[in-house]
């Protein structure tokens, strides 16, 4: 390692240099519009699609780097839409699409200039699926986000090796910068070919958290490149310096089922990520389909909680969305039609999540989404500010209220049925300039 | 739950004994009927677990699920010596508990009776050198305490020779491919006889283990009839999950796992049971304690759905019950000392389980056991008259109520994070007659 580098890493990497990471005008400006975005797709596909067992079947199988490359000219999507892919995403109330770019298995669904392991140089389909997705992207406005895993089980530079990719059949040396150097190429690919990019989701530094990512430098790179994309990692801890969102990977903010986030919520715009069914890549057996309704609660959680919603597919190695996801997608597209203003540029509201729901609030506006709340009164604690008007969201039917002990009561119109959502509107009195 | 003690009877309880019985003359309350009153009155129950698997520590299954043969598990007689169990003790502890009656394990289905049976010498008598009778022991403690002892006896049995053809469960046991089921059936109807016949009076009988074999007859009838040809009012209990079949007097189900099917048109009592830990018998390393909080809140919730709660515990192989136990179990018992007037003799109140919590009732009280609110509001609704007065149980200060359009606001000062249920007492006005 030359020496000026090394010194320069450390400078970069060293505390006060971390403290130091101030974001731009452009990127405060992005974080507003990530929170105001509330939803997005997540998109795993890759070569692992071609097995139809989940994108760690590299791993899971203990399929050597040699046997996995053979995949690569099996692969022929020739379903592959990218604008259909998009037009779904956005009739979905989507507004942002999350494409992985590189998963753990190392294989670049862009033409890379610094790797042949990618879909132009590899497969007999020999088309930039990152590109075209930029392309339509931005023909219906939706902003892309690009998932990079810093994890890889084929470079053989990935070394020493984490906890996973072992059995890869990897010769047993390597030299890491060398790999770090490697994976920052192929970011300044992605950050100048494809036009201005949302963000970057990394990924898989779980894999050996005690090494020296270099992740300053890696950082800074990206917001010299595009300062307007948001830099986020799964990492599970709190973001480090030069990071500009928290993810959650199936879980609420503050929860930990999955076993391995965190509970601590940062300052830093958030966002969950979920899958469909319990897989993130296509898993030809995966039936264990959530329903619309269940997703639809989790995200108006996620935005209860401030935070946005980053729901995952897994489409088939053709190019073509399960039938169940593009079902899903359609009934969430149903409910953001009616009760979008509940979330889009939203917060999270002034009253923390309760039994029988969570609230959003934007401006004058506080949201109360009755999740689960059969009954027809609600008692509330204070509300701050003074409550002018009350009325449901889809039909506005009028909600009368009567101030109460320490709070609220709410009277509320009839229903039929069991909606996804009961979205009520406080109105409060404009705030005394 | 034997003797029939002039118990006071809800108005609704007695419409729903009207409707029971189709006879004319259905307003005559029978001794079973009474007893079943009773039964429901009493609300929680200490389930007891024991036998010579406890020896083994790894609960009353371990026979099975270590595929133990008979004759392996033969050698565990010898060894058990429970020199420090005192039937005392143990019903000091129910009453600590708050519990008002006790359920204990007679043979479980490894089909040891923990009584001097004449049948077989497969019991506590002819096998182990201590040689005392349990059952009997516990049966003397429980009446010199006015406790009522519900006798727990497993139709399958994983060493009789004659329970053949097998079931689902105890097929490594070595036994031979042939036996003759009635003779099984007649061992078990001997068996319940002794019980019945030698203990004195006996509340119930929960059995367990049918489910092993769906394809047999179980001649149900011919033992139910016997059961009440022996002592009338023993109630008789099954815990198959299933629809009651005729001459069951309750419905009982494990943890909040509800049958699939629970019994319409007729009413019957019912009983969740419940593990401290995970485990029935004694598991030394079964660490999974609930918490006193979790268990009392249990307890109100299957009050606020109308059943009894029988919390178990398995005694370990010495005949001394573990301080985990011990501790929980007081704690329950020190919040019934308090609270119990919410629960004991109550029924299901007007308000099904609601996000908030649960109501129980008794005449023309209205139990609101708040267990998840956090606001000064909680506003209800379902009540079917109104409201004269409001207080809380256990507390000298008083809720505020105030009808609003739909229901009733109730002004509370919500329970702090140690306090597992916030008891709110409505008295309503009088039942038009």
């Amino acid at each position: 390692m030359n020496l000026r580098i090394a010194v320069a890493a450390l400078l970069v990497a060293g505390p006060a240099a971390a403290q130091a990471y101030q974001p731009s005008p452009e990127n405060l400006q992005s974080r507003q519009w990530f929170q105001d975005a509330k939803l997005g797709l997540f998109i795993h596909w890759g070569i692992s699609s071609q097995l139809e067992d989940g994108e760690w079947v590299m791993n899971n199988r203990n399929i050597r780097v040699a046997d996995y490359e053979r995949i690569a000219p099996l692969w022929n999507p020739v379903k592959f839409d990218a604008r259909a892919w998009a037009l779904t995403a956005k009739n979905a109330g989507m507004r942002y699409i999350t494409l992985i770019t590189k998963h753990h298995d190392g294989f670049a669904l862009w033409d890379s200039r610094v790797s042949d392991f990618d879909v132009v140089d590899r497969t007999p389909y020999g088309k930039d699926i990152v590109k075209q997705l930029a392309e339509a992207c931005r023909e219906q406005g939706l902003k892309l986000f690009l998932y990079h895993s810093q994890l890889d089980w084929r470079h053989p530079d990935y070394f020493p090796r984490g906890g996973t990719g072992r059995e890869s059949g990897r010769p047993e040396s390597g030299d890491f910068n060398r790999y770090l150097d490697y994976m920052d190429a192929q970011l300044t690919e992605l950050l100048t070919n494809y036009g201005p990019i949302g963000g970057i989701w990394f990924d898989g530094m779980w894999d050996k958290p005690d090494a020296e990512w270099r992740l300053a430098k890696t950082y800074g790179m990206i917001h010299k490149l595009q300062p307007a994309a948001l830099v986020g990692s799964n990492h599970h801890k709190l973001p480090f310096p030069g990071e500009d969102f928290q993810m959650f990977e199936r879980d609420l903010p503050g929860a930990n089922s999955a076993g391995f986030n965190t509970t601590e919520i940062g300052t830093l715009p958030l966002e969950t990520a979920e899958t469909m069914n319990d897989s993130w890549g296509y898993r030809i057996n995966d039936r264990a389909w959530k329903t619309p309704r269940a997703l639809v609660h989790e995200a108006v959680e996620a935005a209860g909680r401030n935070a946005n919603f980053l729901l995952n597919v897994g489409p088939m190695p053709n190019g073509e969305f399960p039938a169940e996801a593009m079902n899903i997608l359609a009934e969430l597209g149903k409910w953001t039609g009616v009760f979008g203003e509940s979330v889009y540029g939203t917060r999270g509201g002034p009253i923390a999540p309760r039994p029988w729901g969570v609230t959003t609030q934007k401006g004058d506006r506080i949201y109360l989404h009755l999740l689960n709340w059969p009954d027809r009164v609600l008692g509330l604690g204070p509300v701050a500010g003074k409550v002018t008007k009350a009325w449901r969201l889809d039909d506005k039917a009028p909600v009368t209220f009567k101030a109460v002990a320490d709070g609220l009561a709410l009277s509320l119109p009839a229903r039929s049925g069991d909606p996804v959502d009961e979205v009520i509107v406080l109105e409060l009195s404009p705030a005394r300039p | 739950m034997t003797q029939s003690k002039a118990l006071f009877a809800p108005a609704r309880l007695l419409t729903a004994l009207a409707l029971l019985a189709a006879a004319p003359a259905a307003a005559q309350v029978t001794p079973l009927d009474s007893a079943r009153n009773q039964f429901e009155d009493s609300k929680v129950g200490l389930f007891i677990h024991w036998g010579i698997y406890s020896l083994l520590a790894d609960g009353e299954w371990v026979m099975n699920n270590r595929s133990i043969t008979s004759a392996e598990y033969e050698h565990l007689a010898p060894r058990f010596n429970p020199t420090r169990f005192d039937a005392a003790s143990w019903v000091a502890l129910a009453r600590k508990a708050g519990a008002r009656y006790i359920t204990m394990t007679t043979k479980h289905h490894d089909g040891f009776a923990m009584f001097d049976s004449k049948l077989t010498d497969w019991d506590i008598i002819d096998r182990t050198p201590f040689k005392r009778d349990v059952i009997a022991e516990l049966a003397q403690s429980s009446r010199a305490d006015g406790m009522p002892l519900v006798l727990y006896y497993s139709q399958l049995d994983w060493h009789s020779l004659d329970y053949f053809p097998r079931g689902g469960t105890g097929q490594k046991s070595g036994r031979p491919e042939s036996g003759d089921f009635n003779r099984y059936l007649a061992l078990m109807d001997g068996q319940l006889e002794e019980l019945l016949t030698r203990y004195g009076p006996v509340a119930g009988i929960w059995f367990d283990g049918a489910w092993d074999n769906g394809q047999v007859d179980w001649h149900l009838d011919h033992t139910y009839a016997l059961i009440k040809r022996l002592q009338p009012t023993a109630l008789v209990v099954s815990n198959h999950n299933d629809l009651p079949h005729p001459g069951e007097d309750y419905v009982t189900y494990e943890a909040f796992v509800r049958p699939r099917n629970m019994p319409v048109g007729r009413h019957y009592p019912s009983e969740v049971s419940e593990k401290i830990n995970d485990t029935w018998g004694y598991r030394v390393h079964d660490y999974l304690y609930k918490s006193p909080e979790t268990l009392i809140r249990n307890m109100v919730k299957a009050a606020g759905a109308g059943a009894n709660y029988l919390i178990n515990v398995g005694p370990m192989a010495d005949g001394t019950i573990q301080p985990e136990f011990v501790e929980r179990l007081t704690a329950m018992g020190n919040w019934l000392s308090r609270y119990g007037r919410s629960i004991y003799g109550t029924r299901a109140g007007p308000i099904p389980a609601r996000p908030w919590g649960v109501t129980t009732a008794r005449g023309d009280t209205v139990f609101v056991h708040v267990l998840d609110w956090k606001d000064p509001v909680l506003a209800i609704t379902g009540l079917d008259r109104k409201v004269r007065s409001a207080g809380y149980v256990g507390r000298s200060d008083h809720p505020t109520f105030s009808p609003v359009a739909g229901g009733v606001a109730l002004g509370i000062a919500p329970p702090g994070p140690s306090e597992p249920d916030l008891v709110i007492e409505l008295i309503l006005e009088p039942a038009r007659r």
